[in-house]
Formats: C-alpha cells, sequence, structure tokens
C-alpha cells in the first residue's frame, strides 16, 4: 500500500509535467506572430473600402524565381499604396494554396492554368485575377522550360521520343501534358513515353547517367545539362501555347464578387508591378534576395520567364483546355470567361 | 567509470567524425555532384551562418509550437480515451475497429482536410500532429491500464478502491512506464508530421525554410541541409529530453530500476543527454 501510494505521488508529477510542457507549448504561441491568417480573415471580410483604409489580406505562393514582380510589389510599397496589406505563406504547390484559399485564410493565391481548369471543371470557383508575372515569353532565350536529350541518347527531335524514359518535375502537370500533345502531334503514341517523376535538381545527373534519355527541365539546372552535352529538342510551352497564360494569381469567385473592390486594386497593384518589371528587370530581380534567400549575384542571373504583358491569352487557355479534355483529364471545358477575372 | 564514458563519447565522436569525413570525401572526389547534394563543409558553413540569423531561431521556435500544442493535446485526449477502453472491455471491443483503421492513416494523406479547414496555419499543425500522436499512444495506454498486476487489482477489490482513487493510485502508476515510452515515440512522430505539414501544407517553422531554400535552386541547397540537419538535431534533443524526464519522473519503477541495477551505461543518461543539449 505504501509503495502504491508513494506511485501515486510520481504519477501525478508526470502529469503535472506533461501539463506544464503544454503551458510552456502554449506561451510561446501567445508571444509568436501566427495570428495574422486569422485577422486577415476578419478584415477582408468588412471590405476595407473606407480611403485610407488599409486592407489585410493574406497570398498563398509558391517560391520560384518568376514571383520577382510579385516580390517587387510588397517590397516597393505598391500593395501598400492601393491600400493593401499583403501576408505571403509559401507553399509547396498550387493545390496547397487552393485548399488554403477554400479554407478562408488566404484570399490571393497562385494557380498553374491546369490546376484552375481543373477546379473549375469540378465546380469550384475559381478565377485568375492577374499575371503572375506576365504571360509566356516570345523569345526564345527568356524561356526556361526545355526539353532537352541526354548526350548519345541518339534523340533529335520529338519523333525519337518513342519507347524512351522522360523526366517531368511532376507527372499530371503541365510539362507532361506537353509531352504527350507534342509527341502526339509528331505522330508518336504518347504512352509509349516513359514519363518518371525527378526534381529538377536531379535531372542533370539522370540525365548524364541514363537515367533517362530526354527532360523537361528549367533555368538554371538547364545550363548544367547543357554544359555535360544534353540537347535542346524544343521549347514545349512555347511550342503549345504562345505567349499563353500558364499561370495567374487567382481568388475564389465567392471572395471576388463580395470584394469587387479589393479584388481590383490587387489586379491595379499586380499590373503595375509587372508593367515596371519589363522595363526594370535588374531592378524587380534584386527582391529575389530577400525573397528567396539568393546572392545579389545569383539573383541577378535568374532569367524571368515572361513577356510582362497584364493581359490573359484567352486562347491559350482555351487550348490547354482541349489538351486535357483530350488527354482525359477533364470531361467537360469550363468557358474560358469564366475563368478569369477582368476589372 | 569515467574510462567507460569516456571511450564511449570517444567511439561516437569517431563515428560521427567518420560519417562527416566520407561525406566531404565523396563530394570532393566528385561522387556527389554539388549542384545536387552541397558537401559537408558547404553545408557547416551554411549552418554557421544560420546560428547567427534570427530566421533559424524563429523557424524553430515556430516548429516546437505545433510540436508542443499537438502533442500535449492528442496525448491529453490518448490518455483519457485509453484509459476507458482499458477499463471498460466493451468499448474496447467497440471502438478497437476505428482505432486501428485511423492509426493506418498516413497524415499526409489528411493533410489536404486539415488545409480546407484550417489553411496553413498554427491550428492546421497541431491539429493534425494531434491526430497522428492520438491513435499509436491511444493503443499504448489501453495497453499500459491492462497491464495492471492481477494481484494489486484483486486488492483493490477487497480494499473497495473505486473511481477516481482507482485510477490515480492503482492505475495511473501501473500505466505510467507504457504512456511514457508511447509519448517518447509520439514525441519524434509529432516532430516529423510537424515538419511535413510545414513543406507541403505551408505553416511557419523549419519544413517551410527548407521548401524556399528548395525551390531557390542550387546557390540555397547548403542552407536547405543546414535546416535539415538542425531538423534532425532537433529530434534528438527532444528524444534525448524525454528519456531524461522518463528517468527521473519513473525511478521508482521497477523497469527504470532494473535498468539502473544492471549499470549505469544504459543508453541515455543524464549526463549524456546534457552534453547533447549543450
Amino acid at each position: 500500500m505504501r509503495s502504491a501510494r508513494k506511485g501515486t505521488r510520481y504519477a501525478v508529477g508526470a502529469l503535472l509535467a506533461v501539463t506544464a510542457l503544454g503551458a510552456a507549448a502554449c506561451s510561446s504561441s501567445s508571444s509568436s506572430s501566427s495570428t495574422s491568417a486569422s485577422t486577415a480573415g476578419s478584415a477582408s471580410a468588412t471590405g476595407g473600402s473606407a480611403t485610407g483604409a488599409v486592407t489585410n489580406v493574406t497570398l498563398g505562393y509558391v517560391p520560384y524565381s518568376d514571383d520577382a514582380s510579385l516580390f517587387y510589389a510588397q517590397d516597393s510599397g505598391i500593395f501598400r499604396q492601393h491600400g493593401l496589406n499583403v501576408s505571403f505563406v509559401a507553399q509547396a504547390s498550387p493545390v496547397a494554396v487552393e485548399a488554403s484559399m477554400a479554407s478562408g485564410t488566404e484570399q490571393f493565391g497562385f494557380i498553374t492554368t491546369p490546376v484552375l481548369i481543373n477546379l473549375a471543371s469540378k465546380g469550384v470557383g475559381v478565377k485568375c485575377v492577374s499575371t503572375v508575372d506576365g504571360n509566356e515569353p516570345t523569345n526564345p532565350a527568356d524561356d526556361t522550360t526545355v526539353l532537352v536529350a541526354a548526350k548519345g541518347s541518339g534523340i533529335t527531335s520529338i519523333k525519337d521520343l518513342a519507347g524512351k524514359s522522360v523526366a517531368e518535375v511532376q507527372l499530371s502537370s503541365l510539362n507532361s501534358l506537353s509531352v504527350e500533345v507534342l509527341a502526339k502531334q509528331a505522330g508518336v503514341n504518347p504512352s509509349s513515353i516513359r514519363q518518371v517523376a525527378i526534381p529538377f535538381a536531379q535531372m542533370p545527373a539522370a540525365l548524364a547517367q541514363g537515367r533517362v534519355q530526354a527532360a523537361v527541365i528549367v533555368a538554371p539546372f538547364t545550363q548544367t545539362a547543357v554544359g555535360e552535352g544534353a540537347a535542346v529538342i524544343t521549347h514545349p510551352n512555347q511550342d503549345l501555347f504562345p505567349n499563353g497564360t500558364l499561370t495567374c494569381l487567382d481568388a475564389m469567385s465567392s471572395y471576388i464578387s463580395a470584394n469587387p473592390k479589393i479584388v481590383s486594386e490587387f489586379r491595379a497593384a499586380m499590373d503595375q508591378s509587372v508593367t515596371y518589371s519589363a522595363t526594370h528587370q535588374s531592378v524587380v530581380k534584386q527582391t529575389l534576395v530577400k525573397g528567396l534567400s539568393l546572392t545579389p549575384a545569383v539573383a541577378a542571373s535568374q532569367i524571368l520567364a515572361t513577356n510582362f504583358s497584364t493581359t490573359f491569352n484567352a486562347t491559350s487557355i482555351s487550348t490547354i483546355e482541349s489538351d486535357m479534355k483530350q488527354f482525359g483529364i477533364i470531361t467537360t471545358e469550363p468557358s474560358v470567361s469564366s475563368l478569369v477575372w477582368n476589372p | 567509470m569515467l574510462r567507460r564514458y569516456s571511450l564511449t563519447y570517444g567511439l561516437r565522436l569517431a563515428v560521427l567524425a567518420a560519417a562527416l569525413g566520407l561525406w566531404q570525401g565523396l563530394s570532393v572526389a566528385g561522387v556527389i555532384r554539388s549542384d545536387e547534394f552541397p558537401s559537408m563543409s558547404q553545408t557547416a558553413s551554411a549552418l554557421s551562418d544560420l546560428l547567427t540569423q534570427s530566421t533559424l531561431w524563429s523557424a524553430v521556435g515556430q516548429t516546437l509550437e505545433g510540436w508542443g500544442l499537438g502533442l500535449v493535446i492528442g496525448a491529453a485526449a490518448a490518455l483519457l480515451v485509453g484509459t476507458f477502453i482499458g477499463v471498460n472491455g466493451f468499448a474496447y471491443r467497440s471502438a478497437i475497429g476505428v482505432i486501428e483503421f485511423f492509426k493506418a492513416i498516413p497524415v499526409i494523406a489528411i493533410l489536404p482536410i486539415g488545409l480546407v479547414l484550417w489553411g496553413a496555419t498554427l491550428t492546421m499543425k497541431f491539429a493534425l500532429v494531434a491526430f497522428a500522436v492520438f491513435w499509436p499512444l491511444v493503443i499504448q495506454v489501453r495497453y499500459g491500464v491492462r497491464s495492471l498486476d492481477p494481484v494489486v487489482r484483486d486488492t483493490t477489490t477487497v480494499l473497495q478502491i473505486k473511481g477516481a482513487r482507482k485510477f490515480f493510485m492503482v492505475i495511473l502508476p501501473s500505466a505510467a512506464p507504457f504512456v511514457a515510452t508511447g509519448l517518447r515515440v509520439a514525441a519524434a512522430v509529432a516532430l516529423v508530421v510537424d515538419i511535413i505539414t510545414e513543406l507541403i501544407g505551408g505553416g511557419s517553422g523549419i519544413g517551410e525554410r527548407i521548401l524556399l531554400a528548395e525551390n531557390a535552386g542550387p546557390s540555397d541547397y547548403p542552407q536547405m541541409y543546414a535546416y535539415i540537419v538542425v531538423a534532425g538535431v532537433l529530434g534528438m534533443v527532444l528524444a534525448g529530453a524525454f528519456a531524461v524526464a522518463e528517468r527521473y519522473v519513473l525511478h521508482w519503477h521497477e523497469s527504470q530500476r532494473a535498468a539502473k541495477a544492471e549499470g549505469q551505461d544504459r543508453g541515455y543518461s543524464e549526463r549524456q543527454v546534457l552534453v547533447i543539449v549543450a
């Protein structure tokens, strides 16, 4: 009995220790600044239309170098001039961004056109409200997405891809769709191509070691691969979607109709930043030093893959829709006008 | 005694040094390409830069926040439910199917649901951590409660000890070692889940910093691996802290007494963990 009583004391002690740990965790949480998302939601609901009033909104983005104009709108105070106090949340993919938007904690977010089309075809009301930094570039030197073939693979054109392995950063993405469409156009059965998901950084090694015979790769990894003997076959995005709108910043339709003024201020701010970027690339690229923790030299060497156009390209969106339908990714094509918002 | 300690430490340091040396050697020899995987020295210098920056420490704080809240909520719920199904056979037989089902669901599969419900927020992080921690721990607590010595159980019946008194004086002390082991495992699981939610979902913390460094390209890879090293060290420190806490809190229990009698040099000692923490 005596030992049982002693045991009780320690057991209670153990419980207290756990509780104390919890209390410590709670107290650290109250001192930290993780409340921005919830305040953003409530503030945006009020509209913030009064002159001089600042509206808090939260934006989900996928970090990469084409965010330079977006970072510039934030760092230079353009968003602020338009009455917007934007909190940025870095996320791994547009799907995570859209899920957060559905929860109401984020009002704006980065999306790729295939994801936008996919959501819309499933009945989710989402619309592009501005470009990220423009549409697909017209100059091949600015197009960072390249289909390359490994040295010694014998591949010189799309036709040679039959029966070969192609590395793509993600399966059922725009890149994999491009490869399938290009193959079909060249008379190759798309299902004869083995598509392999490999991160961009591992693609040069995979090509050099012969694990794959081709890859859809982006800068700065393209330079490494080409330096090791890989050959550029084509620029899939330029071939298929010239001047195309392949990405955008979007919002939920319900949010847009409830807050038209905030959305038009957001659009105006982004358009201003993108237009400025067209003539001041070197200035805008320096936002990547802070935004992506690059060194100033590496930031300056980034290629912004854009034509800096602030108008959505409806033709390209409709082309992507019909490609997606053709390959069974969607069953119905949503009307393009329902996918974009214009002031 | 001292000699034994120094030998153990010496060997551990030697293995660590050999592993780091191998990493550096492979990088220098060009077996590992630096644009794929940075060398040990690059990573170490990125880490030493980070140690002086507030970014790292606030990321560690944010990660610990999600970890701590999720672990406490999940563990408290598991303690309650586990005890209940431990003492009530009918409840156990009714609920075990559901528990086993949820236990098998990987958190990454329900991450999108968490995102849709709470967005990339602290709530999303700790809710998913609590979910991941709860199911295995509930089973562990149940086994702990069931492990009650039949003689002790019969004695409490004869002495008519019931209710809260029975729970605190008989059941909990008996279950404590099971709960402690479960918590130690749960602490590690919680950290992994927390960092995954940050990396994939976008909650703030170490996972988010890894994502940012990864997407910035090869020039940021040393930083990415520095954050990964930080995550590993954090896991070691937390596991060590739980092992120490277990020894102190449960020093009366036969499992700890037996371990002590076998010799002091068993896995973690307080001193070793202090060294790790320091």
